[in-house]
């Protein structure tokens, strides 16, 4: 096993033509005759679209075409699960992202001034700008869903009711969370090229899903799926982001693509990708947990809305991580999740690493606070008690007995690393001084579900190529886009495991939909699981192809064939790998195969809501360290600790980078990030990074840590589960839960983010008036 | 950026003959932080004139002038953060142009475009304040030189007129023995508008007694200011813990009473009250 390439800090593939600045990202790409688009936005968030003025814009200098709704030759809809989305608006606009018209021009600049010319008549309805407003009104955002909610998830388990009746203590409250936005480095950018010969569209850039854009985009401009390409280019960061955000800019430039017969991009500036992509779900929690005397919990309730903002999106598969992951991984007999997702006015929400996750841990993790400063227990204390282990029945109802449930040792690691314990005693005491600066320590623990769970039954599905050359050399064609995560490099190693050869053998083909078989999408904490699956498939398929090859070369029979470490060996015969694809192309064989892994089928009771909601689970625990002023509101992280278990790390140094960026990204969302959403106009205030404050270099420590407690899990092809999702999900709760233990109240702080003024409000109560 | 002219002078002299001979509206580019982030919003400079003044060698000096240091305006902030005579002798302006941005806008933006631009965020403006700072002005060719109050008339507007240059910021040359803070309340820790700057300056005699004291704020006022009742409230004191309270009160009851009451006086009023106590109880030894 030491002498294979899995668990190996290999560098990754693309390292050096990013540092070096090879890399070609979507916005790089030049070609001749290359049209530059640019979008005209709503004036209104909410209003009925009357008409739209493109006539002087056309006319201007360097215009070649100006598109509107009326252009969409097929379906104006898109949408992955639900078709609700309009790439550009026809009958009315539901938000301020929404685009009316596409100018292109010979050059950005000619775009860029023809848009400013473009203006349209509206007749204004009113704004629905929280969930709230919108459950009151008797207007529908959207026709088919009257009362505007789009989505709910019910988990229920046992009797939460009764069982808070039987609770000797019980804490109960709201929790609440803003609109996060993704923050990649890269905006989208989106290149259609035409075929010269045939309707058909090859299309560029940042494109997180390529299978769902060739869909959109064939549904909207009524071009065979086949006929969509989608290659997609270097991408600068996605975390969920560029899902349906690029898929509305490659159907607006394919548009322009067909109707010029001219290559067309289509590049957000900043202010443009935060005004109309999607966000992390702003969700309110009211919650209560009830416990018994020694701390065991026996009942939990949860109201949890989301703003769905004013397309679906992701909406219904947000609440049910929320409603089947927000419960934690604890042991509790009596469980009501009831998680709705509400259409709005605002930004639509949808993919965002966490997938309403970080919301609902955030929520829960403070109140298991609150219940263990009323029970007298430490934060550790009450955990200790409650957390899963083997054997155990997960909150929704899923019998743990299949691989390690290491939630225990995960937190014990986090606690000792940090020295959680001790500062917890430690701070609580020093506190009691009068000091101005205090410091203070959270933790949060979490059980996040591999892939898309139970609400995917039976369509979660990856499809992987794996094709051996006659120099011996592999290549791989899969569909699951490397994002900055490293996906490349990591599933090579697993094809490399699998088919028993040296890493160096291994070319992983660019992700092109049509070299590689359709696989699903790289979301959902998915890749290694998914992607490990069917390269082991794959692998398997392809060495069954060889070992007959190889039994008719040799006459001698190959049913103990051992493919490992670039040889080939069975019965007497030792030969390379190389050897071996050779006589493969020399007797006219075929060493070729596409792998195949589906998710089994999970025996989930979606109308209780109780079941085995997920196939496997990865479990997490970040503990945080903050000082904070009381005289300023202001919060300093001072070290945050993550721990994981994602069954095998496939790549250490790469799962680190991961839990680096989502121990940061939890500060973001727990501390700064803010996009100045306005609750009666619905309009976003912070549409640059001057405004919305992601942490930078100093802000982040550089004492941050980041710990694996590897168990490889039986349930997957090389051991791993996904890392994605989970190294972000209890970051914002344990930062909190720090805020709360410095300024000696747990449950002070109840919504996000916790900024200057927030805290210091907050600081204000506490101390009564005057401050 | 859209503009109807540029050009780029090589000397002092030759910027001012383009002042003189520009027609219309002129607009002066120096490092281009403001300016190139301006010039992305609506079309702000497409009438206009661009004289780019970045790097002429007259405005890139720091010297020492009897009891002043000129600083030319358009030495970077980079350059009066690392200046050993600045931090030696106006040491809290060295404090305050650190925490300008990020180190690439330190590096290229100058301490001229920052007062220019008049933003009432602009990190240096508190720092000048307290070291008396005035300004010298060359209108083509005729130099004057003004107190920085009066450079300044609100948020984002200067008295300036469109073919003022100003040449360099001169600053009272502090004496030996004097304390300096600057303290900035920013969002986070970098790359942020602050929401707040105290700038002091705290000169003791030997027995302790204080001979001079400049204590304001930025980001707070739609203009530099400095308050002559609350300095005078220390000089020729040893001061106590209640003179440090009263000075708390009456710099941060400044702020209703200047900036009106906005909803963000409920934050800045007592944070000021708070910080003011503490760099002062810090800097006079834990008062
Ligand atoms: C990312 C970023 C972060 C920033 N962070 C901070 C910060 O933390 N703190 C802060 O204070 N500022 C900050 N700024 C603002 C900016 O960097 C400063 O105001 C800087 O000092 C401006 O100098 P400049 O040379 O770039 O001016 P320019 O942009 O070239 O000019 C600014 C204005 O001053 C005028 N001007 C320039 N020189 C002269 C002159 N000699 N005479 C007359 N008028 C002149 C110009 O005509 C223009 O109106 C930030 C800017 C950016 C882009």
């Amino acid at each position: 096993m030491e002498t294979l390439p899995i668990g190996k800090p290999i560098e990754r593939i693309d390292a050096r033509a990013k540092v070096t600045g090879r890399a070609e990202y979507g916005a790089d790409i030049r070609l001749p005759g290359l049209l530059y688009c640019k979008g005209v936005y709503a004036a209104h968030p909410h209003a009925k679209l009357l008409k739209v003025y493109t006539e002087e814009a056309a006319k201007m200098s360097g215009v070649v075409c100006v598109v509107t709704g009326a252009d969409i030759p097929g379906e104006k809809m898109f949408g992955e699960l639900y078709v609700d989305q309009y790439a550009l608006v026809c009958d009315k606009t539901r938000f301020y992202g929404d685009v009316i018209a596409v100018v292109a021009a010979e050059t950005q600049e000619q775009a860029d001034a023809a848009a400013e010319l473009v203006h349209a008549d509206y007749e204004e309805l009113p704004i629905l700008a929280t969930p709230k407003m919108a459950l009151e009104s008797d207007i529908a955002i959207n026709a088919d869903y009257p009362d505007n909610i789009c989505g709910n998830v019910h988990v229920r388990k046992g009797n939460a009711a009764a069982g808070l009746q039987e609770a000797d203590v019980i804490v109960s409250g709201t929790y609440k969370t803003g609109f996060v936005e993704h923050a990649y480095i890269e905006p989208e950018s989106v290149t259609v090229i035409p075929d010269r010969i045939r309707r058909e569209l090859t299309v560029l850039g940042s494109a997180q899903a390529p299978y769902n854009l060739r869909l959109s985009v064939a549904r909207t401009l009524n071009i065979p799926v086949a006929q969509v390409i989608v290659k997609p280019s270097v991408i600068g960061g996605s975390f969920g982001g560029k899902i349906e955000s690029a898929e509305s800019l490659a159907v607006r430039a394919g548009l322009i693509a067909l109707k010029t017969g001219r290559p067309a991009q289509y590049t957000l500036t900043r202010e443009e990708s935060i005004r109309e992509s999607y966000k992390r779900h702003p969700i309110d929690f009211d919650i209560q947990l009830g416990a018994k005397q020694d701390g065991t919990l026996v009942a939990m309730k949860v109201e949890a809305i989301g703003d769905a903002g004013a397309y679906i999106n992701m909406s219904p598969p947000v609440m049910y991580k929320t409603a089947t992951l927000g419960p934690g991984p604890y042991r509790i007999e009596n469980v009501d999740y009831n998680a709705t997702s509400v259409m709005t006015n605002n930004v639509h929400t949808g993919s965002m690493r966490g997938f309403g996750t970080p919301q609902a841990i955030f929520a829960l993790e403070n109140a298991m606070d609150e219940l263990a400063a009323k029970l007298n227990l430490t934060p550790t204390e009450l955990r200790r008690k409650n957390l899963l282990q083997n054997g155990d029945v997960s909150p929704c109802g899923h019998l743990l007995d299949f691989h390690e449930v290491s939630i225990r040792s995960v937190m014990e690691k986090a606690a000792q690393e940090l020295g959680f314990d001790e500062k917890f005693a430690q701070y609580a005491q020093e506190n009691k001084d009068g000091r101005r600066i205090r410091r203070g320590v959270g933790i949060a623990v979490s059980m996040r579900g591999a892939s898309i769970g139970a609400d995917g039954n039976g369509f979660d599905v990856a499809r992987a190529f794996i094709e051996v050359l006659e120099d011996g050399s592999v290549n791989v064609d899969l569909g699951l886009t490397e994002l900055g995560q490293g996906l490349r490099t990591c599933q090579s190693q697993m094809v490399a495991e699998g088919m028993g050869v040296s890493f160096e053998r291994i070319s992983f083909g660019n992700t092109d939909t049509s070299r590689a078989p359709a696989t699903g999408a790289c979301i959902a904490s998915r890749s290694t699981l998914l992607g490990g699956g069917a390269l082991k498939d794959a692998s398997r398929k392809v060495h069954a192809i060889m070992a007959r090859v190889l039994e008719r070369k040799f006459n001698k029979p190959t049913d103990d064939i051992v493919f490992a470490e670039d040889r080939v060996r069975f019965a007497d015969v030792d030969i390379s790998f190389t050897e071996a694809a050779k006589i493969c192309y020399a007797l006219c064989e075929t060493p070729i195969a596409v792998g195949t892994y589906v998710v089994p089928k999970l025996n989930w009771n979606e109308h209780e809501g109780f079941g085995e909601p997920f196939y496997t689970y990865t479990y997490s625990c970040h503990a945080a360290e903050v000082s904070v002023d009381l005289d300023t509101g202001s919060v300093d992280v001072i070290r945050m600790v993550g721990c994981h278990d994602m069954g095998r790390a496939i790549n250490p140094v790469l799962v680190k980078g991961q839990i680096y960026g989502g121990l940061a990204m939890a500060q973001g969302m727990a501390l700064t990030e803010d996009l100045g959403h306005n609750a009666k106009t619905s309009a976003l205030k912070n549409l640059n990074f001057e405004d919305y404050l992601i942490p930078t270099v100093l802000d982040v420590p550089d004492e941050n840590v980041p710990l694996l407690d590897e168990h490889p899990d039986p349930r997957s092809a090389f051991g791993g589960r996904s890392l994605g999702e989970p190294a972000t999900e209890p970051g914002a709760g344990a930062l909190i839960c720090a805020i709360n233990h410095a300024l000696g109240h747990p449950g002070l702080i109840r919504e996000l983010p916790a900024d200057l003024d927030r805290v210091f409000a907050a600081v204000r109560a506490m101390e009564g008036g005057d401050a | 950026m859209e503009c109807r002219e540029y050009s780029k002078p090589t000397t002092l002299q030759e910027a001012i003959d383009a002042l003189k001979t520009a027609e219309d509206g002129v607009k002066l580019l120096a490092g281009g932080t403001d300016l190139l982030v301006n010039a992305r919003e609506g079309h702000p400079y497409r009438e206009l004139t661009i004289v780019d003044i970045y790097g002429l060698p007259e405005l890139c000096r720091i010297e020492e002038m009897d009891g002043w240091i000129a600083i030319g305006a358009g030495v970077t902030h980079t350059q009066i953060e690392q200046s050993a005579l600045i931090r030696e002798k106006a040491g809290v302006l060295a404090d305050a142009c650190r925490t300008v941005g990020s180190p690439q806008i330190r590096n290229h933006s100058t301490i001229g475009g920052n007062i220019a631009n008049a933003s009432p965020a602009a990190d240096s403006l508190a720092a000048l304040s307290v070291l008396e700072a005035e300004v010298e002005v060359n209108r083509l060719g005729e130099v004057r030189r003004v107190p920085l109050g009066d450079i300044i008339e609100k948020p984002y507007r200067t008295t300036l007129s469109d073919r003022d240059l100003i040449t360099r910021i001169f600053v009272k040359k502090a004496d030996a023995g004097t304390q300096f803070h600057f303290y900035k309340l920013g969002r986070r820790k970098a790359l942020a508008i602050s929401r707040m700057t105290i700038a002091t300056l705290l000169k003791r005699d030997g027995s302790g007694k204080v001979e001079r004291f400049h204590m304001t704020m930025g980001a707070t006022f739609p203009k530099p200011m400095l308050f002559e009742d609350v300095d005078n409230m220390l000089i020729g004191k040893r001061p106590t813990a209640k003179d440090i309270q009263a000075v708390a009160d009456a710099l941060s009851a400044k702020i209703p009473l200047i900036a009106g009451i906005r909803p963000s006086t409920a934050y800045k009023q007592p944070v000021c009250k708070k910080m003011v106590e503490r760099i002062l109880s810090e800097l006079l030894g834990g008062q």
